[in-house]
């Protein structure tokens, strides 16, 4: 229930700021360098691995009952695009940059810094908030397109090497329409907001030393994976009614 | 009391923390221009009393008032306009890391004064100039020792220009030199007619700096009075604080 109130008025004041040009354009900057920058790596090779595990097995089952593959990149890249590109780049970030997010602001809040930004006149969600609201919802946007290509072409170098279906037939865009786009920017920019709301509500709550900021971060990742995958699921059945 | 009209005070407050209840009815006035020093063993209330005078803590019970402002009531607006009048310097020196000390300084500035960043910047460093602090202006929080973190913090808080300074265990863990200059400072705001509330457990500042001490003991209030009658005082409890006795009910 605190968390719940907390979130509620984290999305209050981040608004309020965002209404009055409260938003720290250097700060975000330097959150998206935090958030986008420094997860490549991780997101990126994760993805690689999904793709080649995904169209694997995807192959391997075709070839149990079709059996042809001229069909694989195609469904590949549409489930790429609408379902595992952005909820991976949501899982990732909860777990790489929503448990930082917690522990940062967890240990400032049992140091008492929040509350000496309050006593400073500072308000600490527009300060540390707001920017992070901004660009986690970006990076993850850039994250799971980037995760979407790093995950397809490394389907398609397993397709090649592993079925013999040459990469010309496997890229095909026919399956991808304008809703599965939708759909995935839609869900990347959901995830990517949902995560530093969450996590940050967690840190704001912690209490009891460097114990309560170890729960807080975990009450983050595991919180923000959960509501992940139910928006996951939630925007799959709107766009499913919508189309 | 000296005659002062109080500038704070806290009428009946009660506060819990789960089942664990911290203050019990606590009537207490804080006397304008003086210097109060709170005190008590470690864990009974005193940060949590004075947190109450800024809005950082609302009583479950009981009034908290500034002057005429009944602080427990107000809005976060209406708090923002206290807490620069009524400066709270907390025990941890709750510098940014991420900032130097001017930075530090000139955040608290910019925010309560409304002044451009190159202006705060400014009145920043001439008020760590002003305490001798010219020379950290651009070092961060984690590269200094802990003496000199507090003593920024305190600059932070001076640089608001507060009618009422509030300073938790200001000299706790720091060596006797870094105490002594921070005493200093105190004094020199003593002179200068701030109202001081300390909360501390240092009897060498409270002997060298106190008008008047309060006494927490067991969620109330034990002793309200002169710097001498805390010393002399006859109270068993109050005896084993100043004493250090081991045997007592502490």
């Amino acid at each position: 229930m605190a968390l719940l109130l907390t979130v509620g008025q984290m999305l209050s004041l981040s608004l309020w700021a965002l209404v009055r040009f409260r938003l720290g354009g250097r700060e975000t900057l330097r959150q998206i360098y935090e958030t986008g920058n420094r997860s490549i790596v991780f997101v990126g090779i994760t993805m690689a691995f999904i793709g080649m595990i995904g169209v694997y097995e995807l192959a391997s089952t075709m070839e149990a009952v079709l059996p042809e593959y001229s069909t694989l990149g195609a469904a590949t890249l549409q489930s790429l695009t609408r379902e595992m590109g952005p909820i991976m780049a949501g899982l990732l970030l909860a777990t790489r940059v929503g448990t930082g997010m917690a522990a940062e602001i967890g240990s400032m809040q049992v140091s008492d810094q929040i509350d000496a930004m309050k006593l400073c006149s500072v308000d600490p969600v527009e300060l540390l908030v707001l920017p992070r609201l901004f660009a986690t919802s970006i990076a993850s946007l850039g994250l799971a397109a980037m995760g979407t290509t790093i995950a397809f072409f490394a389907g398609m170098t397993v397709a090649w090497l592993g079925f013999s279906i040459l990469p010309d037939s496997f890229m095909s865009l026919r399956f991808v329409v304008t809703a599965d786009l939708i759909m995935g920017i839609s869900k990347a920019l959901v995830f990517g907001f949902t995560v530093p709301l969450i996590s940050c509500a967690c840190g704001f709550l912690a209490t009891g030393g460097s114990e309560g900021v170890g729960r807080a971060t975990t009450r983050a990742v595991v919180l923000s994976s959960f509501v992940v995958i139910l928006e996951d699921a939630l925007i799959t059945y709107i766009g499913e009614v919508l189309s | 009391m000296n005659g002062n009209p109080p500038v704070a005070r806290l009428a009946g407050v009660d506060k819990s923390f789960g089942s664990h209840q911290v203050l019990a009815g606590v009537d207490l006035e804080f006397p304008e221009q003086r210097c109060t020093f709170v005190a008590g063993p470690s864990g009974t209330g005193k940060s949590v009393l004075v947190r109450h005078l800024v809005g950082l803590l609302h009583p479950d019970a009981g009034e908290v008032w500034y002057r005429d402002l009944r602080v427990d009531v107000l809005g976060e607006d209406a708090l923002l306009d206290l807490r620069r009048r009524c400066v709270y310097v907390f025990q941890h020196p709750t510098l940014f890391d991420s900032m130097s000390v001017a930075e530090n300084v000139a955040l608290v500035v910019k925010y309560h004064k409304g002044v451009k960043a190159a202006e705060a910047e400014a009145l920043a460093r001439s008020q760590l100039e002003r305490m001798g602090l010219s020379r950290l202006a651009d070092a961060r929080p984690p590269e200094l020792p802990a003496g000199e973190q507090k003593l920024v913090s305190l600059a932070r808080a001076l640089a608001l220009e507060p009618e009422t300074l509030i300073l938790d265990e200001p000299t706790t863990g720091l060596d006797p030199y870094a105490a002594f200059e921070i005493d200093a400072h105190v004094r020199r705001l003593k002179q200068q007619g701030v109202t001081l509330l300390v909360i501390s457990h240092d009897l060498q500042s409270i002997r060298r700096l106190a008008d008047e001490v309060v006494f927490l003991f067991d969620r109330k209030i034990r002793y309200q009075g002169s710097v001498q009658g805390f010393f002399d005082s006859p109270d068993g409890v109050l005896d084993q604080f100043v004493h250090a006795r081991v045997d007592g009910v502490i």
